[in-house]
This record gives C-alpha cells, structure tokens and sequence, in this order.
C-alpha cells in the first residue's frame, strides 16, 4: 500500500507520464492505456484510413496464406509486446502488450501494462478478452517470437491461450520475401527501424533502443520512476502504428509491381519468387522478366534470370529458355556453371548435337572447379565426368549430328517435343 | 585343442602358477529361472504382442515390478545384467497409453548412445502391439523440424538429463500435453547418477516434479539399477520419492567363477608385484586361445592401449580379431565395434569404463579385470559381461599394487560381502542448489512457503531477491534478469563442458578423438605420445587457446606420465574439531593445478628414460575439502623429514583407501600436503573433491575420520613390503628410509591401543 502511495506521489509516476487507469477484474488489477491516431494522418504516404479499407487478395499473396484473403481490417488486430528479454523460456515476461485496431477511421492503440509481476494474471486475461473481439491479427516477427510468448504467458496465467481463433499475418516474414534481395535488407534492414527509413522514409526520433527496454522495465520495478519508462510505451505505439501503415505498403507493392518503375525491382523479383513457390508459373516468369529490364544488383540479375529460365524451361519455352542460358554462359561463377549445365543437357537431348553438349560439359567442369565444388549438390562432380565420357561415346557412335537419330529424352527431361 | 570355459576352469585350479595366488575363488552356482504369471490388467492385445517378440512369460522379478508399477508404487529394480530389466518399465508404459492414449511417458537415459541402445528393444514391442504409440527421441541431434511433433505427439519422449535441464523445462508450456498426462518417468541406469551429476539430476527432477504439479499430473518412477548398497536411499534422494525395491533375480544363468588374483611378489623389498598388464594380457591370451569371447577392463586410457598392443602383437592368437575400446574413440568408431561384439566377429575387447554403462555388446565368456575398478558396484557390472544363460564363465581380478586392489583382494568378505558401496548424491550441495533454484524461478515462480528440497528454499530466494536475480512481490518471487537463460549456464557434467579435438595430421588432416579440457594437460601436452586405437602418436602441438592438439603417428619405444603441482588454499571451513586424535577440517578451498613436466617411459620394462618440461596455463577451481592436521610439535619431537615423510605417505593410503567408503574413482579426489599450513599453522594433509563446489565427499570423510584413519593403519601395517611400498603408503624411492614407520606414526597418532603398539 505506501509503495503504492509512494509511486502516485512522485512527479515521474506512471499515470502522470502514460494517462490511462487502473483497470480491475476478477484476477487483480492493471494498467491500461488508450493512445488514439487520427485516420487522416498518414506515414510513409499512406493514410491509416485508407489501411481500413484493403481487402485480403494481395496480403494473402504476401502471406502464402489463402485464409486472410478475407481479411477485414475492421476485425484486425496488430499485435506488438515488450519483453524482459529475447532469450525466450518461460522466465521471459511480456509486460507490456499493445493492441492496435480501427475504432471508426481512427486507429487505436490499447496498452496493458503489468505493474508488477503480480499484475500478469489480471493482464492476461485482460488481452485475452479483447483479443476474443478480433478475427485477424498482424505483427512483425509474431510468428517466432510475440505469438509464442504470448501463449506461454496465458499459460502460465493458466488463461486459456485466445489465439488461433484469428488468421495471422506476420508482415516480417512477409517482408523477407518480397525484400530479402533488395540492397537495404542486408546488416539489420528487415528490421522494423530499417524498413521504417528505407520503405516509408520515416525515422523516430528519441526513440528507446530496443535492447535496452528489459533494463528499463526492471528499473521501473526497482525504483517505481516510471521516466524511461514512458518512452517503451511511446515505441510501442511508434511500431504498432509503423505495422499499420508497413501492411499498406505490403498490399501496393503488391498489387502495383506489373506497372514498370513503380516498384524497386529487387522487390519484384522477391514477389516473382512467392508467385513461382505458389506455382503460378505464368505469373512469376512476367515478373522476373520485368524485373531483368530494369536495374538489378549482378547477384539478384543473375538469380532472378536462372529462375526464369527454368521456369520457361518447366513450361517447355525453349527458346526463352536457351538465349538466357546462352547469355550467362559467357560469364563467370555459379550461374555460369548451371547454365553450361541446362546447355549441355539441352543439346544432348533436345539437339542431339553432342559436339555442342560436349563443349558446354567441359565448360561446365572448368567453372566448377573454380568454384570448388560439390555446391548445393546439384552439379557434382561424377554427374559431370560421367556426362562427359557418355558424350564422348555418343561423339564417336553418330559423328554427323545432322543425320543422326533423335535420342530419347534424359531422365532430366520428361516433357516437351524432342526437336523443333 | 580347444578348451571349453568348464575344462579352463579346472586347468586353472590345478595350476600352481596361477592357483598359488588366487586370494579368493567363489562360485555363483547356476540358477534355474524363476517365472510368475502375468500380471492382472496387461490386456490381451499386449499379451499377444509379447508373444509376437518370442516372450510368453515373465520373470518374478519381472512380473512384481509391472504390478508395482501398474498400481502407481514407485519403484526400483536392481537385477543383474541381462536379467531383462528394460521389460519392468515398457511394460506398464505400453499398458497403459493402449488403455488411455493421451498418456505420456518420459525415458531418462544418462547418455545419447545408450538410449539408442534401449530403444529398439522397445520399438518392437509396440510395433508387435500394432498401437499407435509414437516414440521420440528429443536432444541436441533431434532435427528442428521434428521437435513440433515430438512435442505435440510423442507418447514416450526418451531424453537425457541435459536435455531435459536445458532444452525442455525452461520450455515447459510448449509441452504442456506430457505435462498434463505424464504417467511415468522412467529413469534407467540409476547408479550412474551419482557424485556430481546425481546431484544435479536430483535438482532437475525437483524441477520437473514443481512442472508436473502445476500441470496437475503426478507420475510414477519406475528406476533401475545396477547393484548398489542402497538403491532405494539412491532413489529417493534423486526423485524425493519413497521407493519399492525389486531385486529378487528371476531370470536363469550358468554357472560363474569370480576370481581374485594377486601377482606374484617379485621384489619384496621395495614391495613391487608382477605387473598387473602383463598378468592380465597372459590370461586373457589364454582365454582368446581358446576361442572364448573375452573383455579385459582396464583403468585408464595408456593401460588399454598397453594391454591391447601386447594382445595384438600376441603371436598365438593371430587371425582373432581384437579391438579396443575407450572414451576417446569416435562414436561410429564405437557402434562399429559393439555390433562386431554381439555378432561374435570381434572375439577379444579391451575397454575402459566406457563400455561399463548398459550399452549392449551381447554376454561374453570372460572378464579380465586389469585392476580394481575402483567400486564394488563397477566391478560387479564389470563381472556381469561375462555369463551366459547357460554354461560356465569366469571373471577375473588382477589386482594391481595399488593400497586400494591389495585391500580388496587381501580382504575378500570385505569384497564379496553385502558390503557394495553406496551411491553418493548431494542434491543439497549449495553450489549446485542455487543454480538450480534459479533455473526453477525461471521456470515457475515461487510462492512463499514452496519448498524446493530443502527447508531454508525461502531465504535462499531471498537472498538470490537481494542480490537481483529475483524480484519478490507480495509473497511470490519472479525471475527478473534481463535476457537470460539460467540453464544454459549449468552444466550437469562439470570437468566435461569443453573438450580438446585431437586432430591427425600424418596424412590428410582428420579429427582422431577428443579428451576433456581437465584431463588433456596430462594427455595431449606438447611432446606427450598419445595412444589410440593400439596406435601412438607424437603430440606435436597443442594449441591450448584453440583447444585443438595436433599429432602424428609414430612408432617409439615409451610413453609419457605427466606429473601437476597442485596448491590448496582453504576459503572457509564449515567445520572443524580438534578434540579428535588428528585435527580434522572440512570447507572451502581453491585449488590451483599446474603441469609441471613429463616423465618417458618405456613399455617394456617401465624404465624412466628421459622427460621434458609441459608450458601449459594454471588451471583453478573452487572446491571442498576435508583435512587432517598434525600436532604442531611434532616436528620438533621427530625432525621435519619424517613428518614430510609421514604425511605424503599417509596421504598416499588414505587418498587410495577413501574411495572404499565413497563410490568413487580415486581421480575424483584430490590430495596435497602441506608441512606448515597457513591456515591451519600445522602440518596437513588435504583430500578434496575433484569438481567444483563439492560433491559430498569431503564431508563424508570428515565424518569417517577415525573410522578411515583405523583402515589406513590396518592396511599398512598388514603390508609385507619393509620400507613401504605402492601397496601402501608409496615407494621408498620417493619418500625416503623409514616413511612407512614415519606414516604409522601419523596414522596411529592419539589412537589409545595403536599407541601401546607403537611404543613396542
């Protein structure tokens, strides 16, 4: 009761710097804050507003999940919570857990807050109540980390765990596809911070490192000074809203890559490789292609290209598949090496021409030992050697390609015509 | 001519060479088996699967655990090798997922290769029930993807303590269906768990009890053990359980010989016996002449290397194939090799205690015991690979000249008496306590008046409250360390965390083997020959920063002892009492440990032939200690040498004779002497615990004080050597004239009746 009375009488008290209540339930009592974003306002050029009214198609793409094709953001929750730590284990508390969601246009950010250790119960139970109102949820990282810990937290509150009720979508995973190859995303720019500047140029200012919010949550324990405190709750609100307005950019990157120059292509080539893992060949070939006529970084050119032609070479597109292959050829490294491969098979089994096959077996070998090789598995060395010496034997048993039998196809090759 | 182990039997009775020095020749007679009718309540379907896998009935002792177990009694069952004990727990496990399928059931084996081991065994008894009972195998190996499964599905996870400490309590709400519905736990080679790491399992199964309280399950203990004086005392203080014991052997067996055997003397006067290598390399040359299947045990790694190389080079038994087998060879190395053993294409084996554990290499002919293994309990597990259901078979000792094998073998009731050793734990060690009351805040908070083994659990939170690692509101205590993970800073093994790679570089490159952080200053020093696998290698370098030694194989004449200087300092003494005939002292002391240099031995005759400095760092340990503290006069009555004298030879015996009392191996402690101590400003002698925080033993000692100091003066008063010898209390090459009189002197010092027989 006096440490009470202590905290509420000291000029950094909690309720002085984070206006809210103390609410109660049958579990106890705990702290409670409403932080209310106008609809207008808008980051990174998008209105939250305008985020109510996405419907799911193109976040369900993002997601690889059909179930948030009927994702309503009037029945979304974003999920973000601040922890003791990342070490994860059942001694890692979130004491801080934000809710964010439309009330009308406006966006709301809901924080429950734990006082105390004692708090957690009450808390708990408290966000499972308005977590039972929502039907989708959204974070950044919650499929590994906030959604793992949260059910352990219920579960140690022994409160039954109000999550799978809702579809989730967790905009990091999302983002590593579509932006894994951009240039941004390497030293720590898919984090939350990075894609903020990179994607909706904005940057926070005196924001709280996030390594340093278990210290001051134990702090405020020690001491009840809720000062630095404050700031946790006000990065709470930053990354809920940064999530909000993250999803916004997710579903028009998304649904704007086919309009050339409207989106970085590094990210188109992420979008082509989720529409080739959705098997919509069709569809991803367009977007390597495009990508390919705009400027790439020289690894993801040379990806994005070596994935194009093995689709074309899936859909029996032979001549979109052969110049590309033809092309890398004539350069360096691994994709060098994989097309000599994809050549030296086309021209064995789709040619005949084993002069050819032979020619781009050996160039085959030479760029793997440069590479040291085996890499991957893919080309070993045996696979080559043995290519080789059967081309050889197929050399002298039909010297004249032109009148030669058409072979059967290989066994890497199971569908097409034998010969155009 | 072939000789079968019964015709073996009596050549060996009949010859003087070997009859002469035969201290004890005892005969276990065969036994016929003991079956009792299945239990109530195993269903039929189980019934039939048992069948299935060629078991139609059950051994008594069998029979009374499943029963015990079905009714929810925890139990214990102490049975010999191969007497069927992994049946007493598949049994009721399987039952009873068959009778409720949301059952769970939590296998502990003390390490990875032996669980694999038991594991098939029950393998096919569920798939002869044709249940769907999912049986998973969760560690460090276990594939990522995998674990969701194991731990959403698996009926019975099998595991091993460091698992379990690290990987699943501290995760427990991702396992809430084990917790909620575990009806077992089953925890196999329960002797195993004593010393350093049954203290620490003993506090991982405090954890794992809080655990399964809070998820409202309270599973049985089913245990086994090999023999030990006290497995239900064992039993309990690892689970805090109160135990029915099943050790009424049911199964069937030959008739077997124990043999002890003590080499000739062949130089009275410095006391030196026959070598125990040689003499065990002749039997067990006889016994693999005669194509029975043979083990020899040796004690350490360079005495398996020696016995193998001599077996190997043994021109009679070429064409067998004979193998080694020890810590430091690689696990497909080892699989190999036991699967040759159970198919019969390796005849011989010599191995360290390596091979002691469960591990499954079919029952053997012969056991050659090349020296005390250091337990009764061990040498009985030792004894237990030879002995086939029917026939004769033979264990043999070879007692080596140190005071504790000529003990045993001079005092055969000691021996083959009830007298087995007990199995040590200290789960109140406060060392190994707090870590693991930390690790169990994290895991569950507490609530006053919890008690976590020990009464004084609350000021123990509060103390850990105070200095910040928990944060106590109201009346419970949470963890409340930023980004922390206690367990992952307990190791259940400690001496073991880090080990040195030995890496070959004779040809290609390739990693050999590996030894502990603690035991490769002795071993894989610069310049040291390394043996492995009949083999030696020159230790080139070692890179102790790298922990990676560097080698290459050679072929040379000797090999290398290194030799520590250890310091002791003492910190606190928990006790101390000076009323008895020697002071005696136990607490905390800082250990301080240096590789001074290395010896070159040869093989042949054990000649010093050369030696060479070891430049390696200090190593430090806190520790316990127990000490025992001369009259600080007797200097002036006797001369300073012969208290040095006295005390490096009393502490030679009693260090050799302690683990009698503890159920440990001699290296699991330590001794120095001191002829003025700071501490205790006399002349001391310190036994300590060889692991940090102590185990247990030093405290043991000083409760055994006089008890301990009558056996040592028993045991070198008994020796036939003049001078003092290793039997007793040391070579006279190193102590001098007159040490075992100077020792006496120590040893019998204040005792009322010994004093009337010193002044004679």
């Amino acid at each position: 009761m006096s440490e009470r009375f202590r905290r509420q009488s000291s000029p950094t008290s909690l309720e002085i710097l984070v206006p809210g209540h103390v609410i109660a339930n049958e579990h106890g009592s705990l702290y409670r804050a409403d932080v209310v974003t106008p609809g207008r306002e808008r980051r990174g050029g998008i209105r939250y507003a305008d985020v109510l009214d996405l419907g799911g198609d193109r976040i369900a793409v993002a997601g690889r999940n059909p179930e948030l094709r009927d994702l309503d953001l009037g029945k979304t929750a974003f999920v973000d919570t601040e922890t003791t730590g990342l070490a994860g284990g059942t001694g890692t508390y979130a004491f801080l857990i934000g809710i964010g969601f439309f009330d009308g246009r406006d966006l709301i950010v809901r924080q429950f807050f734990m006082r105390d250790q004692s708090e957690e119960k009450a808390m708990m139970s408290e966000v499972g109540r308005e977590l039972r109102e929502f039907d989708w949820s959204v974070s950044f990282n919650g499929l590994s980390f906030d959604l793992p810990l949260l059910r352990t937290r219920f579960i140690m509150s022994r409160i039954r765990p109000e999550l799978d009720h809702m579809a989730h979508f967790d905009l990091l995973n999302a983002c590593r596809r579509i932006w894994g190859a951009a240039p941004f995303a390497a030293d720590g720019g898919l984090r939350l911070g990075g894609l903020e500047s990179s994607l909706l140029d904005h940057s926070r200012e005196l924001d709280v490192p996030s390594w340093r919010v278990p210290e001051i949550y134990f702090d405020f324990l020690r001491s009840g000074d809720a000062g630095e405190l404050a700031a946790v709750f006000a990065h709470n609100v930053e990354d809920i809203l940064s999530m909000v307005s993250l999803l916004g950019h997710v579903d028009h990157v998304v649904g704007s890559w086919p309009d050339r120059g409207m989106v970085d292509p590094h990210a188109v080539v992420g979008i082509g490789r989720i529409l080739e893992l959705e098997g919509q060949l069709e569809r991803a070939a367009d977007a390597y292609a495009l990508a390919l006529s705009e400027s790439l970084s020289p690894e993801v050119a040379g990806r994005a290209a070596i994935s194009l032609s093995f689709i074309r070479k899936r859909l029996a597109d032979w001549n979109g598949a052969v110049p590309i292959w033809q092309e890398l050829a004539e350069g360096e490294g691994r994709w060098a090496a994989v097309s000599c491969v994809e050549l030296a098979k086309y021209f064995e089994h789709r040619e005949a021409d084993f002069g050819r096959a032979f020619f781009y077996c050996l160039g085959a070998r030479e760029l793997a030992a440069d590479l040291g090789f085996p890499f991957g598995g893919q080309l070993s060395d045996w696979g080559l050697e043995h290519r080789a010496n059967r081309l050889k034997r197929r050399m002298s048993a039909a010297p004249d390609p032109e009148t030669a039998e058409p072979v059967r196809p290989g066994a890497e090759l199971s569908s097409g015509p034998l010969r155009r | 001519m072939v000789l079968n182990p019964a015709q073996i039997v009596d050549r060996l009775a009949s010859s003087p060479r070997f009859a002469d020095h035969v201290t004890a020749w005892r005969v276990a007679e065969p036994r016929d088996a003991d079956y009792a009718s299945m239990p109530e309540g195993i269903s039929s379907r189980l019934i039939d699967a048992l069948a299935g896998v060629g078991i139609d009935r059950l051994y008594s002792h069998q029979a009374e655990a499943v029963q015990k177990a079905m009714a929810g009694e925890d139990v214990v069952v102490v049975t010999g090798t191969a007497s069927g004990k992994t049946l007493c727990y598949n049994l009721p496990v399987v039952q009873k997922i068959i009778e409720s399928p949301e059952s769970r059931a939590l296998y502990l084996f003390p390490t990875k290769a032996l669980s694999q081991d038991q594991l098939d065994e029950l393998h096919a008894l569920v798939g002869a029930t044709d249940a769907d009972i999912k049986t998973f195998t969760y560690d460090g190996d276990t594939p990522r993807q995998v674990r969701r499964a194991v731990r959403r599905a698996g009926h019975i996870v099998v595991t091993n303590p460091d698992m379990l400490h690290t990987g699943i309590l501290p995760h427990h709400t991702n396992w809430t269906r084990l917790f909620e519905n575990l009806q077992f736990i089953v925890i196999d080679e329960l002797h195993y768990y004593r010393g350093v790491f049954g203290s620490h399992l003993a506090n991982v199964i405090r954890r794992l009890l809080r655990i399964c309280e809070f998820y409202g399950s309270r599973p049985t203990f089913i245990c086994s053990s090999a023999t030990i004086a006290n497995p239900n005392e064992l039993a309990q203080r690892l689970t805090g359980r109160t135990f029915a014991v099943v050790d009424r052997d049911g199964s069937p067996r030959g008739e077997r010989h124990y043999i002890l055997y003590n080499p000739a003397v062949v130089n009275r006067e410095l006391g030196l016996r026959s070598s125990a290598i040689d003499e065990s390399a002749e039997l067990a040359g006889m016994f693999l002449g005669n194509d029975l299947q043979t083990i020899a045990f040796a004690r350490s790694r360079v005495d398996t290397e020696v016995l193998l190389s001599k077996l190997q080079s043994n021109k009679a038994l070429s064409g067998r194939r004979i193998s080694g087998y020890r810590g430091g060879y690689l696990p497909a190395e080892r699989r190999e090799i036991e699967e040759s053993l159970r198919t019969g294409e390796i005849r011989g084996v010599v191995a360290t205690n390596a091979l002691e554990l469960g591990i499954d290499i079919g029952q053997l002919e012969a056991v050659i015991l090349c020296g005390y293994p250091g337990t009764v309990t061990s040498t009985w597990q030792r004894f237990g690979r030879a002995g086939r259901r029917t026939g004769t078979s033979v264990g043999i000792l070879v007692a080596s000249s140190s005071p504790l094998d000529q003990y045993i073998v001079n005092n055969p009731d000691y021996f083959f008496g009830a007298a087995v050793e007990s199995g040590l734990v200290n789960p109140d060690n406060l060392y190994v306590l707090n870590s693991h009351l930390k690790c169990a805040a994290f895991e569950l908070p507490f609530e006053e008046g919890d008690r976590f083994g020990v009464s004084t659990t609350d000021s123990m939170l509060n103390h850990l409250a105070d200095s910040g690692v928990l944060n106590k509101v109201g009346n419970t205590w949470h963890w409340s360390v930023a980004d922390d993970y206690p367990a992952q800073h307990v190791s259940l093994r400690t001496g073991s965390v880090n080990n040195v790679v030995i890496i070959d570089k004779t040809k290609k490159p390739r990693v050999l083997g590996q030894v502990d952080t603690f035991a490769a200053p002795m071993l894989v020093h610069t310049d040291a020959i390394y043996l492995h696998a009949g083999r030696q290698y020159h230790v080139d370098e070692l890179d102790w920063d790298e922990k990676k030694a560097y080698v290459q194989e050679v072929s040379v004449e000797h090999y290398t002892d290194a030799s520590m200087s250890v310091k002791i300092s003492v910190l606190d003494d928990f006790a101390s009492d000076d009323s008895t005939r020697l002071g005696r002292g136990w607490g905390e002391v800082r250990v301080t440990a240096l590789p001074t240099i290395f010896k070159k031995i040869r093989l042949s005759n054990q000649d010093n032939v050369g030696w060479g400095k070891i430049d390696l760092p200090q190593q430090e340990m806190h520790t316990t200690a127990y000490w025992i503290t001369l009259p600080v006069d007797l200097e002036a009555r006797i001369g300073r040498p012969a208290v040095e004298a006295g005390l490096l030879g009393a502490s030679h015996v009693l260090h050799q004779l302690a683990p009698l009392f503890l159920m440990c191996d001699p290296l699991d402690l330590g001794r120095v002497t001191e002829i003025r101590s700071p501490f205790t400003k006399a002349p001391t002698l310190y036994l300590y615990d060889v692991y940090p925080g102590g185990v247990g033993f030093s405290e043991v000692l000083y409760r055994l004080h006089d008890d301990l100091l009558d056996r040592a003066s028993e045991l070198v008063s008994a020796c036939s050597c003049d001078q003092g010898c290793p039997s007793c209390v040391g070579p006279p090459s190193i102590l001098g004239v007159g040490a075992k009189d100077h020792a006496l002197t120590v040893l019998r010092f204040g005792a009322k009746q010994a004093q009337a027989v010193a002044g004679t």
